[in-house]
């Protein structure tokens, strides 16, 4: 067959948009900007007036990465708001649910977009060409999360069973057992993961970061727990908005996240780990103490040996849940619409993720407040660029604007470079 | 191949995009005046990860993917990608693992030895990508054109087996 290459420029997908400016006033740093469209704003005013049920459905379309954890940040403030306690088997397919999002975003980081970083390739599809191996195992590890998701959550992109109280339909016993073969597999291959993530060159690069994550007493947090920080911070979900802050800054759609009266915080894996390692499963924690990963880890770029430490505990945790599922005797909790006020915090796979919802009298929503990760961790984004740019101001542009990616690659933020990939705008005066 | 492998196998319709961004919901608006699907079809909305499609058109005979376009032509033109052809991916060296789309997705296929049985992509130019639910006028007329390609192409392929 004959082959044509057909250039469309490129194909749109817009779930948010960035650009990073950088201002130099003669060897001095002046500015470093990164802006960030994003979403929640709209679906913000888009909530409002709708009918607290179909809350879930409509926040899943946040993103297309991570909708469990809009879901489950939404389900946990409106069930708060109904003085509602959700237990027993139905907490216990919800944490399933989100180790599949875990395990599937984790993985896509990785692979997809981290190492190659590491590898020395610019992308996973050159990785492809020369280690197929390498990226099928990723693409079959993330399967694994993709099977979870789509058995509890009833289809993998945007999962519809999920609702204030519970679900729509219960998991029959069968149908969870039949991911336990996968999941010993992708257990093993998270193993491989961690070694070989570990084994990677790192730049010596830390910063002196206050980490922000939730901590539970019993378990490694996702949908429950009091917020913590490394500096001290131990309040309740509720207490949220009287520790932390958004505003607006003039070079971005999206509003910047700070503590009162200390600035810029982390949030993510990397803030889950320091804060919460003796949570971990023991089969984590001991791989992590082999490869010598210990907190308290305040370099960036090892945040993917971070990441595949909780691919290992989302995967180990999976099976724990799958092997041990007694279905609930009711595939949801009755609720019964009242007014109030209610907040929600669960930990994305980026970070904590705070909703707070007001229902009038007949459960419609007044008013909606979501604050993703990313718009937490722009602010420590920033940081981490000014200081990098600071370090490597000598370097050609081009080379500038790749030490800068990789630094955004860290995070993972969720924004779509696909549209307007980055753009860097050196300004030297 | 015969009509009854055809069969066996299917037609996947995929459609990308966010319902919520404008003309970025251009498939699934597509999708909706193919209804109801011809026999061996499923629908799939696919509006996340494009790693995904790696799975839905690996046993499919026939991969059909919606999608919106950006490449400076008027809005609502049609681009239609058939076997062979392929999309550019944009950047490679990009920032979030959100932006990883079809272009992307295609060229890892290739990469790893995973491409479709036969692959088609309309994708129509996009006016209006901002946030809100509804397509432009002449996305909306193209929508239509491009479920009446399809159903084209659908019939003239399983009258061909």
């Amino acid at each position: 067959m004959s082959r044509k290459t057909i250039k469309v420029d490129y194909l749109a997908r817009v779930e948010g948009e960035g650009a990073l400016h950088v201002h130099f006033k003669g060897d001095q740093v002046k500015d470093v900007r990164l802006e960030i469209f994003e979403p929640p704003r709209f679906f913000e005013a888009f909530l409002r007036g709708r009918d607290f049920i179909e809350v879930p459905d409509i926040v899943a379309r946040i993103c297309g990465i991570c909708p469990v954890a809009y879901q489950m940040s939404a389900v946990h403030a409106l069930e708060g708001l109904l003085d509602v306690q959700v237990g027993g088997p139905l907490r216990a397919l919800r944490r399933l649910l989100y180790c599949g999002e875990w395990i599937e975003s984790h993985v896509l980081h990785i692979y997809m977009l981290h190492a190659p970083d590491f590898l020395g390739y610019e992308s996973a599809i050159a990785v492809a060409k020369d280690y197929p191996e390498i990226v099928e195992r990723g693409l079959r590890l993330k399967k694994a999360g993709n099977a979870i998701v789509r058995t509890v959550g009833g289809r993998e992109i945007h999962p519809i069973n999920i609702r204030p109280g519970g679900f729509y339909r219960r998991p029959t016993k069968a149908e969870l057992k039949a991911l336990t073969e996968d999941l010993k597999w992708a257990r093993d291959a998270a193993i491989e993961t961690v070694r070989w993530t570990a084994g990677l060159e790192f730049p010596d690069f830390e910063r002196d970061y206050e980490f922000v994550a939730l901590r539970h007493p019993d378990e490694y947090p996702m949908n429950e727990g009091r917020i913590v920080s490394s500096a001290g911070l131990d309040i309740a979900v509720e207490e949220y908005e009287n520790y932390f802050e958004e505003s607006h800054v003039p070079h971005s759609t999206a509003l910047h996240s700070t503590l009162k009266g200390r600035g810029s915080y982390l949030v993510g894996p990397l803030a889950r780990f320091n804060l919460n390692y003796p949570q971990l499963a023991p089969i984590a924690r001991e791989l992590a103490e082999s490869v010598g990963l210990a907190p308290p880890c305040n370099n960036p770029f090892k945040s993917i040996i971070v990441r595949a430490i909780e691919v290992l505990h989302a995967c180990d945790e999976a099976l724990r849940l799958v092997e041990h599922y007694e279905p609930p005797e009711q595939a949801a909790v009755e609720l019964e619409a009242r007014a109030g006020t209610g907040h929600g915090c669960t930990e994305a796979p980026r970070g904590i993720l705070y909703h707070r919802y007001q229902l009038d009298e007949n459960g419609l929503v007044v008013e909606a407040r979501i604050v993703p990760p990313t718009s937490q961790n722009q602010g420590m984004i920033e940081d981490d660029l000014r200081d990098l740019v600071a370090r490597n101001m000598a370097l050609p542009d081009d080379e500038l604007k790749w030490r800068c990616e990789q630094t955004i690659r860290n995070y993972d933020p969720c924004i779509s470079c696909a549209t307007h990939f980055l753009k860097l705008d050196v300004e030297r005066s | 191949m015969k009509a009854d492998s055809l069969e066996a196998k299917g037609i996947a319709i995929i459609a990308l995009g966010n319902r919520f961004r404008g003309d970025d919901g251009v498939g699934v608006e597509i999708a909706k005046h193919l209804e109801p699907l011809p026999s061996g079809c499923t629908f799939t909305e696919s509006p996340g990860d494009a790693l995904g499609l790696l799975d839905l058109w690996q046993d499919s005979a026939l991969t059909i993917v919606l999608d919106a376009a950006v490449s400076g032509a008027p809005p609502g033109t049609i681009h239609h990608l058939g076997d062979g052809q392929q999309a550019t991916p944009k950047d490679l060296a990009r920032c979030s693992s959100h932006g990883f789309g079809l272009a992307e997705a295609m060229a890892l296929a290739k990469a790893l030895g995973h491409t479709p049985g036969s692959l088609s992509i309309y994708a129509v130019e996009a006016g209006n990508l901002e946030p809100g639910a509804g397509l432009s006028a002449e996305v909306a007329v193209a929508a239509k054109a491009v479920a009446q390609q399809i159903l084209s192409q659908i019939n003239s392929r399983i009258s061909a087996n």
